[in-house]
């Protein structure tokens, strides 16, 4: 029975779940410095797998935790704390390597490990939220209310944090606030421990900044690779929230890039120092200024096409990140320059750090920096520019396949061409890959897009070339005249890169240099383009289709047929053509399923005979309904606005903060709301929410892009507080039907509320660990409304009917 | 607790009977899986003839691959996986090619004695005993430091002290002995070093499988003719470990 002298733990709950959240967003950032970028499914997934297990947990133990309530509760409040330590140390020895994920099975195992071991800080917290709920069960909403609303807060205070503190300060101080949790939790239930609890909570604190983990780069990513070379000296790091940037000095091996350099180059790269974002390869500073020499480099590089085309004088360089191409268009000619780069730490070490490191590209009356993303940068732009040049680096081996990219899709493409003086040039520059790609969706979203501005022969505004290992592919916004493709034949064949696509392309002009055994470039990129001599019977395994802002993956080359051909045959060759992101985020899946069954579904299986004399089989199928209905839908919708607020935020850390601190936050709201309303009908309270969700999902599909772009130059901050304004209402809405269910079954069947917890959390999982498959399936409109759906149809579920 | 002793003790038993038998059959074991192992690229390579451009290794180059022991070049704990036609992990991020590989690279180079032949990356030295041991003579540099020590220290022990190796960059080749007869560049590269290039003999090969990391990357064949024009032909998909640094 309940101890009536013990209140809620009402502050303990906000805080804990403020810590909870804040670790969530913090494990994007550790996975993105010690493996890779765009884990946010992942780092949710994980989550809900500790909230899912933990209601499982809670249903076969609660009698016996409900006995020593502020015990168990306490406890938990530890486990989180010591755990979200101690989890992220043990996962940071797991020897995985993703690389090597189609020829050692080890690395599945890697990979679970640390899926399961990361997920133990969420489920110590979801067992001090879902005791709470349980033990307090008058008073759900309030503490549902409490637990959303300081996890919003929570999402905040983590992004606030990493501007002055490094990931791992950010851990350790997520770790002092689980012992906060702790002591306000004991306080306020009345549970003493003497001084030797004080004494050893201290003690805990002590050995923990003794021995909190350092977050390091895992062992094959570039920079820790960089940093094993002989010679190789950690000159300067930046820590900043759009990520950790470091710079490497190296005088025995200096590092020298130089991406598209021609095979029959006489100048050298300079010595240069390495610049890395999160551990990957970002960039180079380095002196090329020497007039004669810095011209014959840059020109040797495949990017200076466009300057042997026509001579751009004003010039937009989008990504610019520490300044290469801004030097290279300095050093050809451009007179006004400007730099967009989205990352204030990469422009902050360039021009205010080591401005004497590169000279020139920080010159004020030559060289405009603008940290801002491309998007938002060409939708503000006043001016039109005689070249915008964008570099892609995504990963050869499809990496990135499930990465978000909107620089690169066809409503990015049309943006850019609108800011093209009437001579101007487009020019994207890629990485290539056999049988082409990333190419070739390129070469298809920008025909898309020259189609869409009423061009109707968009084949002769295209030109593409490669040379080692890239590609670059020009739009004209005029016609190329046959003096253009002249320009550009003599610059390739004096330099040894193939031509692609140009309009008067014959077929024996493609793959004379770096010879592939067929020309695939040129005969896809003639089948794309529609030419009277492309091949009739040539294959496309690969997808080439255009990339849009509602399917904003153009590194995505894998199509679904062939991931599970290849899958099913499970022959190793063909299994390295797959896209290693697809096969990260399918093995992800397939682990997030597993570990659901096994650590929620199985132990209620097991439990249902314990309470089967007392709930009839239909009451568990209609909650199994109810809730998991409500987790995936919940999930597909926060994950669909994580992803597509990208766009208008800039960086996934700002969309995963601002969308998460918004649907927690005006979710809580509506949990607590709907406390307030708790005498009206619940059935009509589900449809006037259901209704709201659906009325602001429609409005927002249709309306919101084209308010965001208006909107897209504002300050962060600014775009941060119009993001809450617009989901405020559908989050409001969205928080509603997970308590309301509840508050049914506190009612009539208040056993199934450990079940109903943990179907939803099992649901959750799984979805948010889909939600991005999906998102590439059938994209991000496509997502919100299968979300929509499933909310449509809670009001047909009733809820406890049936209970004895 | 006797049934708890009774099972450590067939527990202990067991191990070391398994540990005994292990003993006395791993020499025949190692083997019979180095002849299963090159059986399976003749296979291979048999398949790939028209990406190749041949059909099976030259005899002495298969003589040569058979008689070096793979398994002194990988590190113990992955002892087991030696004679599996797969790159293993050897450290600070770097793997030792597949045998697919290096024997398709060392056909390439087709390898006559007393080539001069540069190395640029070390790794695990395996490449350049199978080279020294085709009678070329080999210039091999590593830049991390610990492999390149462990490099030579297998080398040595193996008898292969003729292969000269050092540790730090190869961007610059090895000037005091160029120009070379082929060139080997046993990690991908975001461009081909000029240097390299002009230390490459005209009618040289050079092989340097590219691309970045996590990549599925093509092994190419780089030739430069006698005007020194360099052309580069691509060949098979391959898994292959990435040039340290950004270069």
């Amino acid at each position: 029975m309940r101890n009536p002298a013990q209140a809620a733990p009402l502050t303990a709950i906000g805080l804990l779940s403020a810590a909870t959240l804040a670790y969530e967003i913090l494990l994007t950032r550790i996975f993105a410095i010690v493996h890779w970028h765009h884990l946010v499914a992942i780092a949710i997934s994980l989550a809900l797998l500790g909230y899912g297990a933990s209601g499982t947990f809670l249903a076969l133990t609660s009698n016996r935790l409900k006995a020593h309530f502020a015990a168990a509760f306490v406890a938990n409040a530890l486990l989180f704390s010591l755990s979200a330590l101690a989890c992220v140390s043990l996962a940071l020895h797991m020897p995985f390597d993703p690389q090597a994920l189609t020829w050692d099975i080890r690395q599945l195992l890697y990979l679970a490990t640390t899926f399961l071991i990361l997920a133990v800080p969420f489920f110590a917290a979801a067992n001090c939220i879902g005791l709470a709920l349980w033990y307090f069960n008058d008073q759900i909403p309030r503490l549902y209310g409490f637990d959303l609303i300081g996890a919003g807060l929570g999402a905040f205070g983590v992004l606030i944090g990493l501007v002055f503190l490094h990931p791992g300060d950010a851990l350790f101080g997520i770790f002092v606030s689980g012992m906060l949790v702790s002591i306000a939790a004991a306080r306020t239930l009345r549970w003493h421990t003497g001084k030797i609890g004080t004494l050893a909570l201290l003690l805990t604190v002590a050995c923990a900044l003794w021995a909190r983990p350092v977050i390091q780069p895992a062992v094959y990513k570039d920079l820790a690779q960089s940093m094993s070379v002989f010679g190789a000296v950690m000159q300067e790091q930046l820590s900043g929230v759009a990520g950790t940037v470091s710079l490497v000095r190296n005088d025995a091996v200096p590092i020298r890039l130089a991406p598209g350099l021609s095979l029959q180059a006489e100048a050298l790269p300079p010595r240069q120092l390495a610049v890395f974002v999160d551990g990957d390869a970002a960039g180079t500073l380095g002196d090329y200024s020497g007039g004669a020499t810095a011209q014959a480099f840059f020109g040797d590089l495949v990017s200076a096409l466009p300057y042997a085309v026509r001579q751009p004088s004003r010039v937009a360089i989008l990504n610019a990140a520490t300044g290469l191409r801004v030097q290279q268009a300095l050093a050809l000619g451009a007179t006004a320059i400007t730099a967009v780069e989205s990352n204030p730490e990469l422009y902050r070490l360039t021009c205010e750090r080591y401005p004497q490191l590169s000279q020139g590209i920080c010159d004020a009356s030559r060289v405009t920096w603008q940290i801002q993303a491309p998007r938002a940068f060409i939708a503000g732009a006043k001016r039109k520019f005689d070249l915008i040049s964008l570099t892609s680096e995504a990963d050869p081996a499809g990496l990135d396949a499930l990465n978000i990219d909107f620089d690169l899709t066809e409503e990015a493409f049309r943006a850019y061409l609108s800011q093209l003086s009437a001579q101007g040039l487009l020019m994207i520059e890629g990485p290539t890959r056999v049988p082409p790609r990333l190419s070739m969706r390129m070469l298809n979203t920008a025909k898309a897009a020259l189609t869409d501005a009423g061009i109707t022969t968009p084949a002769r505004h295209i030109a593409m070339i490669r040379a080692w290992q890239r590609f670059v592919l020009l739009v004209s916004q005029a016609p190329l005249q046959p003096e253009d493709e002249d320009a550009i034949r003599s610059f390739a064949g004096a330099r040894g890169f193939d031509l692609i696509w140009l309009p008067r392309i014959h077929p024996d002009d493609a793959n004379r240099y770096q010879q592939l055994n067929e020309p695939q470039f040129y005969r896809q990129a003639a089948t794309l383009l529609g030419s009277p001599l492309a091949p009739a019977d040539i294959e496309q395994r690969f997808r080439l289709t255009v990339a849009t802002d509602d399917r904003p993956f153009p590194a995505l080359s894998t199509t679904w047929s062939d991931l599970w051909r290849t899958l099913s045959r499970g022959d190793k060759a063909e299994m390295s053509q797959l896209d290693a992101g697809l096969l990260i985020g399918s093995v992800t899946l397939a682990l997030a399923g597993i570990a659901s069954i096994v650590l929620i579904a199985l132990p209620l299986l097991w439990l249902r005979p314990a309470t089967n004399a007392r709930v009839q089989a239909g009451a568990r199928t209609r909650t199994l309904a109810y809730f998991g209905l409500v987790g995936i839908a919940f999930l597909f919708l926060e994950m669909a606005w994580i992803q597509r607020l990208q766009l208008f935020l800039g960086h996934p850390v700002y969309a995963t903060t601002a969308v998460l601190a918004a649907f927690l936050i005006f979710a809580g709201l509506g949990s607590l709301w709907a406390q307030r309303h708790s005498g009206a009908p619940r059935g009509r309270r589900l449809l006037l929410a259901v209704g709201t969700i659906l009325l602001f999902s429609l409005v927002y599909l249709w309306l919101l892009p084209g308010w965001l772009e208006e909107l897209a130059g504002l300050s962060i901050a600014a775009r941060i507080a119009i993001v809450l304004v617009f989901l405020a209402p559908l989050a409001f809405a969205m928080g509603i039907p997970f308590p309301t269910g509840l508050e049914n079954l506190a009612r009539e069947s208040a056993q199934l509320i450990p079940w109903a917890w943990g179907i939803n959390g099992c649901a959750s999982v799984i979805s948010a660990a889909a939600a991005p498959l999906l998102a590439a399936a059938i994209g991000l409109d496509g997502l919100i409304m299968v979300a929509v759906v499933a909310y449509l149809t809670l009001p047909l579920i009733r809820l406890g009917a049936g209970s004895a | 607790m006797p049934t708890r002793s009774m099972l450590r003790i067939w527990l202990v038993s067991l191990s070391i009977a398994l540990g005994a038998g292990n003993a006395v059959c791993a020499a025949d074991d190692s083997q019979a899986a180095s002849a299963r192992l090159w059986r399976e690229v003749d296979e291979q390579i048999s398949q790939l003839r028209s990406e190749l451009g041949f059909d099976r290794l030259s005899p002495g180059v298969r003589e040569v691959l058979v008689k070096v022991p793979r398994e002194r070049f990988v590190p113990p704990g992955e002892r087991h996986n030696a004679y599996a036609n797969e790159p293993l992990p050897i450290g600070y991020g770097q793997t030792i090619s597949q045998p697919l590989i290096v024997a398709v690279m060392t056909e390439l180079l087709q390898v006559k004695r007393g080539d001069r032949i540069f190395e640029l990356g070390t790794g695990s030295a395996y490449q350049a005993a199978v080279l020294d041991e085709l009678g070329a003579e080999v210039y091999s540099v590593e830049i991390v430091p610990e492999l390149g020590q462990r490099a030579r220290q297998t080398l040595d022990e193996l008898g292969h002290t003729a292969v000269n190796s050092r540790v730090g960059d190869g961007y610059f080749g090895w000037q005091e002995v160029a120009p070379f007869d082929a060139i080997i560049v046993t990690a991908a590269s975001d461009h081909i070093p000029p240097p390299l290039l002009r230390q490459l003999k005209p009618g040289g090969r050079m092989v340097i499988p590219v691309g970045t990391r996590y990549s599925t990357q093509k092994l190419v064949l780089v030739s430069r003719d006698k005007r020194g024009a360099v052309r580069t032909r691509e060949l098979l998909p391959v898994f292959f470990v990435p040039l340290t640094g950004q270069r």
